[in-house]
């Protein structure tokens, strides 16, 4: 068992609330992190180039420390600089750098085999106890078994799950309830290098990337995981008219039935209710509806982006939604009952966001209140738009909202070199040196990879770390919801594998308790839909809970645990 | 109304400056009475005949004028070039027509040269500047758009339409406090304005202000009464304080006036939902579908109207 391997350490006690101040600090450099996003552009401006790319946090050989793997763009019909490194896997040594270990995992791939990569997720999909890899492309997925030693291998044809289309961002849940791991796979336009068109501002008649309203949008996939190594692969019906770029999935209904959300690019959202049936599992696009496929106004939005998080801790999972410039992200609050309602204004987004084009996010608590803040990373789509409009940039900040008790508020004292500009796109968060709060991994598009260090959010307040272990259902717990008692709020989070933009964050749930020393009172509802009490848990340590066991190994974490 | 605006204004400048006191008045006179009378149409022969009797500036300038009343831009800015070319000197009035009908052509880079030129030689014409920002505006040039409307309103501190346009410049920038701040100005210095009055409740909305942007729409509703935009923002903040009750009769009230507005259709459907009466949410949705399938837009927010920079 591979999360059993973990070094027990002593519980270290963290720090108790010394502030509220916490700043991202860049790492890159010192963490070894060496990985430049090729887009492959030529100039002809070809749609793919402006996409990717994501970043996946994982824990590829399982020994407790989180692991990136970076997705890479390849050259393009014209690209004069015409090579690529592909896609690139880091270790994290647990030391606070990082070793590419690509080749040695097998995930280096030959000349011939390099691809367009756009996003990835890891997760458990052949239920062997290790995570298992797939990545998404402008055309065919790629999937990786992992062996359990360290080392990847090629699934052959991908076991099936594979899409010919342009596949961005995928996400892994259960539907079927059968305890393995299906993939939703988002794709975006119905676009080939042959059909590419020339399009212009109309502004400045300057070639410039197609309006995706220019090719037709393209269903998206259901890759069914038949549990023997191979998927059954089928488009998701209803979503024929989507663009999807951001997936994100939650029990909205609490009733063990997963839901996914759609961000589409200017067309509305999905919502997919699911239901497990005798022919395999049905999909319901419930988005109007619901209140998520359009803000406000009625209007679909250039989506991009999206998380879900209970924003206003009143036990409902919110969602936001990123989005072009001016456009806000759009935060929609649940009200229960099925409904959402966009409530970006009096949620406090109204107003920040509109200059930035906005694409990886998340909704995690950095500053370990029990509140949940938002990170978004933004970079506009047009290379030339300083040319277009005088005050927009291609490369653009970061932005950190702060929660204060419901309401996010920009803070830029925290932003720290994360309001550098980049052309921001797949973002994820975890923790990558065990200190006790989120840092955040950055894979920007044509562009230096980034790992930007929380510095304070440990020092905020106390945390606690689970992970999860299925029994019955998924090895991981993928679509567990934990309730969490302590602190100043009551908490829940679910586990997730896929969300942000092509991307996926920490494997590790993660819960800031304020100057709580513990949690009082924490319960799982798996995916097998058992419910577990596991009581209480001190602060300071991953605890790692195993469907039926309980709390069975916990690793402690702190200052001090970073070699 | 922009362009009426600005022909109103340069009809005052010229009429400020004795530019149509000249033979054959008779002519002119009748053609001036045609476009008092919003008879446009009659107003061009009247100028054509003018042009003929006595082919100089002011003739080929009032009938540029009538052209662009009449809808009929490229022919206005040909006359008006025309009175541009035998003007002795330059001319605010003309500057000022001759900037809006080549923005309503779509010339908009040779609008803003003539208005820029305008503006270097009458700097404290504030139509001219106004017009100016304007252009700049309708190129997402934001920052050059705030410039001019700031020395507009610099300039002539009394005159409404530059602060309301620096609004919709601020607004295009994301600036959303300043844009607040001349939308207010806006409103005070006319009361009557009320797409200004419901500028400034969308942009109050937007930055969490929703006491405030309930009076700036209450003003925009005691101008105008029944104005949809004006009773959908109102059930929007409704909406979003958890009164659906409220939020209802908004909506519907929107809907009296304009029965296919899409947001208003959109928030009825939420608002009759979260009341629990599903059957009619339904109903609502599946008009709001038809909306949307029509492309029937109301005015969009202002801070995102400017988001063009992705090309067609």
């Amino acid at each position: 068992m591979a999360h059993l391997r973990l070094v027990f350490a002593a519980l270290l006690a963290a720090a108790p609330a010394a502030g509220e101040n916490f700043v991202f600090v860049d790492r890159t450099g010192e963490a070894g992190i060496r990985f430049h996003h090729e887009d492959g552009g030529s100039g002809r401006r070809y749609v793919i180039e402006i996409v990717g790319a994501g970043v996946a946090v994982l824990d590829y050989d399982g020994d407790g420390w989180p692991d990136l793997f970076f997705v890479n763009g390849h050259p393009l019909p014209g690209d004069p600089g015409g090579a690529t490194v592909g896609n690139r896997l880091f270790r994290n040594r647990g030391d606070g750098t990082f070793r590419d270990r690509t080749e040695a995992a097998g995930l280096l791939d030959p000349p011939d085999r390099l691809r367009y990569g756009m996003g990835a997720v890891a997760g458990d999909l052949d239920g062997d106890g290790d995570p298992d890899l797939l990545v998404t492309h402008f055309g065919e997925e790629r999937l990786f078994w992992n062996r359990g030693d360290g080392t990847f291998r090629e699934a052959s044809g991908a076991a099936g799950a594979t899409d010919p289309r342009w596949t961005t961002s995928a996400a892994l849940f259960d539907p079927d309830r059968d305890g393995d791991l299906d993939v939703y796979a988002a794709n975006y336009l119905d676009y080939a290098i042959e059909r590419h068109r020339d399009c212009v501002s109309p502004v400045r008649e300057l070639l410039a990337y197609c309006h995706p309203q220019e090719y037709p949008g393209a269903a998206d996939s259901f890759f069914e995981n038949l549990g023997d190594g191979t998927f059954r692969a089928s488009p998701v019906p209803g979503s024929e008219d989507g663009k999807g770029l951001g997936v994100v999935v939650s029990d909205l209904g609490g009733d063990g039935a997963p839901d996914v959300h759609v961000a589409n690019d200017t067309t509305p959202n999905f919502l997919f209710r699911t239901a497990a049936g005798p022919d395999g599992v049905r999909f319901f696009e419930e988005g109007l509806p619901s209140g998520v496929a359009y803000n406000e106004e009625g209007l679909p939005e250039a989506g991009m982006g999206n998380d879900f998080g209970d924003v206003d801790r009143d036990g409902l999972m919110d969602l936001v939604v990123t989005n072009f410039d001016f456009e806000t992200n759009t935060l929609y609050r649940n009200l229960g009952e099925g409904l959402f309602l966009d409530a970006t204004a009096s949620f406090g987004l109204g107003s920040e966001s509109l200059t930035e084009l906005a694409f990886g996010c998340d909704l995690a608590d950095f500053d370990n209140d029990g509140w949940l803040d938002l990170v978004v990373a933004n970079g506009h789509i047009l290379d030339n738009i300083a040319s277009i409009q005088s005050n927009l940039t291609f490369a653009q900040p970061g932005q950190v909202f702060r929660n204060d008790r419901g309401r996010l508020r920009r803070r830029r004292r925290s932003e720290g070199d994360f309001a550098r500009p980049r052309v921001g796109r797949g973002l994820a968060t975890f923790d990558y040196d065990l200190d006790g709060d989120l840092d955040l991994a950055l894979a920007n598009n044509r562009g230096p990879a980034e790992l930007l260090e929380n510095r304070g959010g440990a020092e905020a307040g106390n945390t606690v770390g689970l992970l999860l272990i299925g029994a019955e259902g998924n090895r991981e717990g993928i679509g567990a919801r934990v309730r969490l008692a302590g602190g100043a709020v009551v908490q829940e989070e679910e586990r997730r594998a896929g969300a942000s933009y092509l991307s996926q964050h920490d494997p590790v749930l993660w819960f800031g308790l304020g100057a709580a020393e513990g949690a009082n009172h924490v319960s799982v509802r798996w995916p097998s839909d058992n419910e577990e009490a596991v009581g209480s848990l001190p602060a300071g340590a991953v605890h790692v809970l195993k469907e039926g066991a309980g709390r069975v190994a916990s690793i402690g974490i702190g200052a001090g645990v970073v070699r | 109304m922009r362009v009426i605006a600005s022909l109103g204004a340069s009809l005052l400048l010229s009429a400020a400056l004795g530019f149509g006191a000249q033979d054959p008045e008779a002519l002119l006179r009748s053609g001036q009475r045609w476009l008092d009378a919003g008879n446009a149409r009659a107003a061009v022969e009247s100028f054509r005949r003018l042009v003929a009797a006595a082919p100089d500036s002011r003739s080929h300038y009032y009938l540029g004028v009538a052209l662009l009343q009449d809808d009929r831009p490229e022919e206005a800015v040909g006359a008006l070039r025309r009175a541009e070319s035998l003007a002795e000197t330059p001319n605010p009035a003309l500057t000022l027509s001759l900037g809006t009908a080549l923005l309503r052509t779509g010339a908009s880079q040779e609008a803003i040269e003539v208005l820029m030129q305008g503006a270097r030689h009458f700097p404290r014409a504030a139509p001219i500047l106004v017009q100016l920002g304007y252009a700049h505006y309708t190129r997402l040039e934001g920052e050059m758009a705030r410039e001019a409307l700031r020395r507009a309103r610099a300039v002539a501190p009394n005159n409404a339409q530059a602060p309301f346009y620096l609004g919709l410049a601020e607004a295009a920038l994301g600036a959303l406090e300043p844009a607040a701040e001349a939308f207010g100005k806006a409103v005070v210095l006319d009361p009557g304005n009320f797409e200004a009055h419901v500028a400034l409740g969308r942009t109050l909305a937007q930055l969490g202000r929703p006491e405030r942007a309930r009076e700036a729409y209450r003003a925009a509703l005691a101008t105008a009464p029944g104005l949809p935009a004006a009773l959908v923002g109102l059930g929007r903040l409704e909406l979003e304080a958890g009164r659906p009750e409220g939020a209802v009769a908004s909506f519907e009230a929107a809907l009296a006036a304009a029965p296919r507005h899409r947001q208003a259709l959109y928030n009825l459907a939420a608002a009759l939902a979260l009341l629990g009466r599903m059957e009619e949410a339904a109903a609502v949705r599946r008009r709001f579908a038809e909306a949307a399938a029509a492309g029937e837009e109301p005015g969009r927010s202002l801070s995102r109207t400017r988001s063009k920079a992705r090309p067609r």
